[in-house]
């Protein structure tokens, strides 16, 4: 009996480790209608009219060449396609060429598709479909369907152009020093991105594609000769169980594929910054990249990869270690300052100061609330305000910030509604949880103060630890493909450790975290204590040598 | 499964619920005790009597800045036993009684002549009064101590606890905080000591030259203000009275066992801080050994004392060896420090007054039998078989104790000056 509680509570708080079985619905591209394709072009068009209906975005353009001997047809949407590369490229070289090239009497419907395969049409990139189905596919994604007459496969050219936004500044995650440009939401452009900082061959995107109605594209970026082939088979998996209608976002695909999906941490990290995605695949990480966000997804993820800023990397080293410091103790400020405070408060008044609970008390007299109700109200009042404030325009989310912080707050302490102390006490976790580096964390934070203000409430400090025992067991219990989530504080070597509170300078990383079982470990020589040795004065004087020697 | 999830869900949160908040107190209901002053009345029914000083947080509503200072107010309560006292005290307060806060308990004269064997136990089985609370003994009552107005600080509290922090770089007395005094009760061939406050006039006032002058300031001033901080027992006319008096912390209570043996005055608990060892921000006043009349002041930087027990034939004596640095701090004459001899002669002179004042302590102690340096108690580390043969009459045998002195002083620097100045004719 006392065996299975313990499994139930263990399952409680450690949850599943797997995700669902994939159940993939084997039949749903079968049940298309692909047998009555027919090489015919005005069968096919009639098809293409039957399935994709009559939206004004699709395009079919009829042409034949000269002397009306070969019938062909282009089939792009509007918008997704160049439509000058369609022209110049594609339409006129076949208009012409015909004339030109005195291809008019060679081009025969026979010949037709390795001629404009080979020597006609001019696209950098070029496939062909087998049939109309995927031809249709390809077209949906921005490329061109060339059909000809007579002609089962279907050449696609490499069409894909529309309007995208330009390369910005990460603005989830600004940073002082460090590269400006964020990821966006062009798969091609995040991508060429990524390249320009890896020029390695051994880089890899491995395309995937996930939703049965969005078919959006994903990519697994990784190092092949770094990379844990294991985990990678593991992702892959996980991905490829993806079995939805549509990806909106990579936040969807996080959700599929995380080993925890009811858990309230965030078990896999996103960025928008480039630089941190081209880390995280050097260090042997993978990244998961969806179409039509800029939010790159980071398997496996460790605890404490929110607790850093790309700046501790290319800050110097003591002040990113007294940066980390500062994190933890932010995280843990920002998770039971409210909490504390009421418990000490409520509870253990002989722990605090006698002067500092003299000012306690004369600032709590005549609040009508109990401290509890007072923290509560003031972090729920908070939490609006943050959400009024995230939710209206810049220009008016100030204003909301100025009106709810300063007047409302100034307003309520005269009022004698809530004490100075518990404002005080409220604005500094708030601030203290801006301070962390990732929003997911913080927000989850966010969260948990609260059943942990109300076990301080009811019990004390006791509660408090409590809560947080508890708040460690599950941490402690998560995985992240097969990571465990507190890695390298369990587990870790103690290289590894240190790096929790440390970042040691570069000249000293020679290894890559040992618990991603990567294939290669190293990352440089193993010169570990070899600095980079300056030239001495003596070399660096400029003096002509021959002086001396005179 | 969900049904079972969820009952264990549940029964989590009826963990959080069902002990309730018993505990739970809001800090606006308290009654903080920073002072706790305790009385015996002898040839009463009801002997105890405890007086204690409350905070009273002053209402900061109305978001005005600063939120006033705290008021002291006073409540007492008589009572068989301690624990009856403090009951018939709350009788009058409207808030609940939370004695964490108590810095300093004042046992009063009495008190400490009846025994303190009640109220130290009173003080470790409480669950709020701390053991690390300092311990002071009143040379009336207890009771008059909170009484007295406040001078520098914000409250008869603030006043007795700035005065404790202060004694700590001076060496009028050592302050004690209850489990030292718990220690060294229950150490055998130790006797506990504590400080002592007095109430009495401001030293202004025993002054003679300057009583014309302070008496014309005072009349001046009317005498009416809200002393005692309308404290149940303080009357007005006791308010006025009160006005011309302060405390001190000046000197040693020696304790036999639980019972006040006696007093070390200011020299005498100076000399029992050498043996302390802790005599080390003393100011000394040497006899200057060239000048006659003239002396040299010094203070004492560090002190170094090690008690060594020896026992020769059945007979315990101690050695004492005292090595104290020292800086000079003052002149009255003009005298040369160059010379490496002078400095040798003052170094003896010095150590000489050191050992006088050590000897006159240590009379006194033999002659009240309290052992508060804990001779026996280095002895039984020592050599605990022969003080287990004389534990039963240790006392007795530290009346007769002969104790070896030696003093050994250096002098460290001789401040920024070191050719005295003659003045020009």
């Amino acid at each position: 009996m006392k065996k299975s509680v313990f499994s139930i509570l263990k399952k409680l708080f450690i949850a599943g480790r797997r995700p669902r079985p994939a159940q993939r619905d084997n039949n749903y591209a079968a049940k298309k209608p692909s047998d009555d394709d027919s090489p015919v072009l005005a069968r096919r068009l009639q098809l293409i009219k039957e399935r994709l209906g009559e939206s004004n975005d699709i395009i079919v353009r009829k042409f034949a060449s000269s002397g009306d001997r070969v019938d062909m047809a282009v089939f792009f949407i509007d918008g997704l396609a160049d439509k000058k590369m369609i022209n110049d490229n594609i339409i006129q070289p076949l208009l012409s060429a015909t004339i030109v090239n005195n291809y008019a009497e060679k081009l025969t419907p026979r010949n037709a598709f390795d001629l404009a395969k080979k020597h006609i049409v001019s696209t950098g990139e070029l496939t062909e479909a087998p049939d109309l189905t995927q031809a249709i596919a390809m077209v949906l994604s921005g490329d061109t369907a060339l059909i000809i007459d007579g002609q089962q496969k279907i050449i696609i050219c490499g069409t894909r152009m529309w309007e995208k936004r330009a390369l910005s500044e990460p603005e989830a995650e600004p940073a002082v020093r460090g590269p400006r440009e964020g990821f966006s939401e062009t798969m091609r452009i995040n991508t060429s991105l990524l390249r320009r900082r890896i020029k390695h061959e051994k880089l890899r995107f491995e395309a995937m594609k996930a939703g049965r109605r969005t078919s959006t594209d994903i990519n697994l970026v990784y190092i092949e000769d770094i990379v844990n082939p294991r985990t990678l088979e593991e992702v892959r998996r996980r991905v490829a169980a993806i079995d939805t209608d549509g990806i909106l976002e990579s936040g969807y695909i996080e959700e599929f594929i995380e080993d925890a999906p009811l858990s309230v941490f965030p078990q896999i990290e996103h960025t928008e910054r480039v630089d941190k995605a081209a880390a995280a695949v050097l260090e042997g990480r993978i990244l998961i990249m969806t179409d039509n966000t800029p939010f790159m997804l980071i398997v496996p993820t460790s605890f404490f990869q929110f607790m850093q800023a790309s700046e501790d990397y290319y800050e110097r080293p003591p002040i990113a270690a007294a940066l980390r410091v500062l994190r933890l103790f932010v995280l843990n400020f920002a998770l039971i300052l409210p909490a504390a405070y009421v418990a000490i408060v409520t509870f253990h008044q002989e722990m605090l100061p006698t002067q500092l609970l003299l000012s306690i008390a004369s600032v709590r007299e005549g609040i009508p609330f109990p401290a509890v109700a007072e923290a509560l109200i003031m972090e729920f009042t908070f939490e609006v305000l943050r959400e009024a404030g995230v939710r209206l325009p810049k220009t008016i989310g100030q204003a909301v910030s100025i009106v709810g912080g300063l007047v409302i707050g100034d307003a309520a302490i005269r009022a004698g509604l809530v004490s100075p102390a518990m404002v005080i006490i409220v604005s500094a976790t708030a601030i203290a949880n801006f301070a962390l580096p990732a929003f997911n964390v913080a927000i989850t934070l966010r969260l948990l103060r609260f059943p942990l203000i109300i076990l301080g409430a009811v019990m004390g400090l006791y509660g408090v630890i409590f809560g947080l025992i508890i708040i460690l067991i599950h941490l402690a219990g998560l995985q992240s493909f097969g990571v465990p989530y507190l890695t390298p504080l369990v587990h870790g070597s103690a290289g590894d450790m240190i790096k929790i509170v440390i970042r040691p300078p570069w000249w000293m990383t020679t290894l890559r975290p040992r618990m991603l079982g990567l294939k290669e470990r190293r990352r440089q020589a193993t010169n570990l204590w070899a600095r980079p040795a300056p030239p001495s004065e003596r070399e660096l004087t400029h003096e002509d040598p021959g002086d001396e020697n005179a | 499964m969900i049904k079972k999830y969820l009952l264990i869900i549940l029964l989590l949160c009826l963990i959080t619920v069902t002990p309730g908040c018993w505990d739970q107190t809001e800090i606006e209901f308290l009654a903080l005790v920073r002072v706790i002053a305790i009385d015996y009345l002898p040839g009463r029914r009801a002997p105890y009597l405890v007086t204690v000083a409350i905070a009273q947080p002053i209402d900061a509503g109305g978001g005005e800045s600063g939120g006033g200072q705290p008021q002291t107010l006073l409540f007492s309560g008589v009572g068989a036993t301690l624990d009856l006292a403090f009951d018939h005290l709350s009788y009058n307060l409207s808030r609940r009684l939370f004695l964490s806060h108590a810095e300093t308990v004042i046992i009063g004269k009495d008190l400490a002549e009846y025994g303190l064997h009640h109220t130290l136990d009173f003080i470790i089985r409480h669950n709020q009064i701390r053991l690390n609370s300092f311990l002071l003994q009143a040379t009336g009552m207890a009771h008059e101590v909170l009484t007295v107005p406040e001078r520098l600080s914000s409250g008869i509290a603030d006043e007795i606890l700035g005065l404790i922090e202060e004694a700590e770089e001076k060496t009028e007395t050592v302050t004690q905080v209850a489990y030292k005094f718990l220690q060294q009760l229950v150490t055998p061939g130790q006797d506990p000591y504590t400080a002592i406050v007095m109430v009495g006039p401001p030293l202004e006032m025993t002054i003679p030259e300057l009583q014309d002058k302070e008496g014309a300031e005072e009349s001046g001033e009317g005498g009416s203000s809200d002393a005692g901080g309308g404290g149940s027992e303080a009357s007005g006319s006791a308010g006025t009275r009160r006005e011309e008096e302060v405390l001190t912390l000046a000197g040693l209570g020696a304790f036999r066992s639980s019972k006040l043996a006696g007093k070390l005055d200011h020299t005498e608990t100076r000399g029992l801080l050498w043996f302390l060892g802790k005599a080390d921000r003393a100011i000394v006043a040497v006899p200057d050994p060239y000048n006659p009349g003239e002396s040299v002041n010094f203070l004492t930087d560090r002190v170094d004392t090690s008690i060594i027990p020896v026992v020769s034939n059945g007979e315990v004596s101690f050695r004492v060896e005292v090595k104290e640095e020292g800086d000079i701090r003052s002149l009255t004459g003009t005298l040369d420090l160059s010379p490496p001899e002078t400095i040798k002669k003052l170094n003896s002179a010095k150590a000489a007054v050191i050992k006088e004042e050590m000897e006159k302590s240590l009379r006194k102690m033999q002659e009240m039998q309290t052992d508060l340096v804990g001779f026996g108690a280095i002895l039984y580390r020592k050599h605990p078989k022969t003080f287990e043969q004389l534990q039963d009459r240790w006392r007795e045998v530290f009346s007769n104790l002969k104790v070896e002195i030696t003093v050994k002083s250096t002098i460290r620097r001789t401040g920024h000056q070191r050719r005295p100045f003659h003045p020009a004719r």
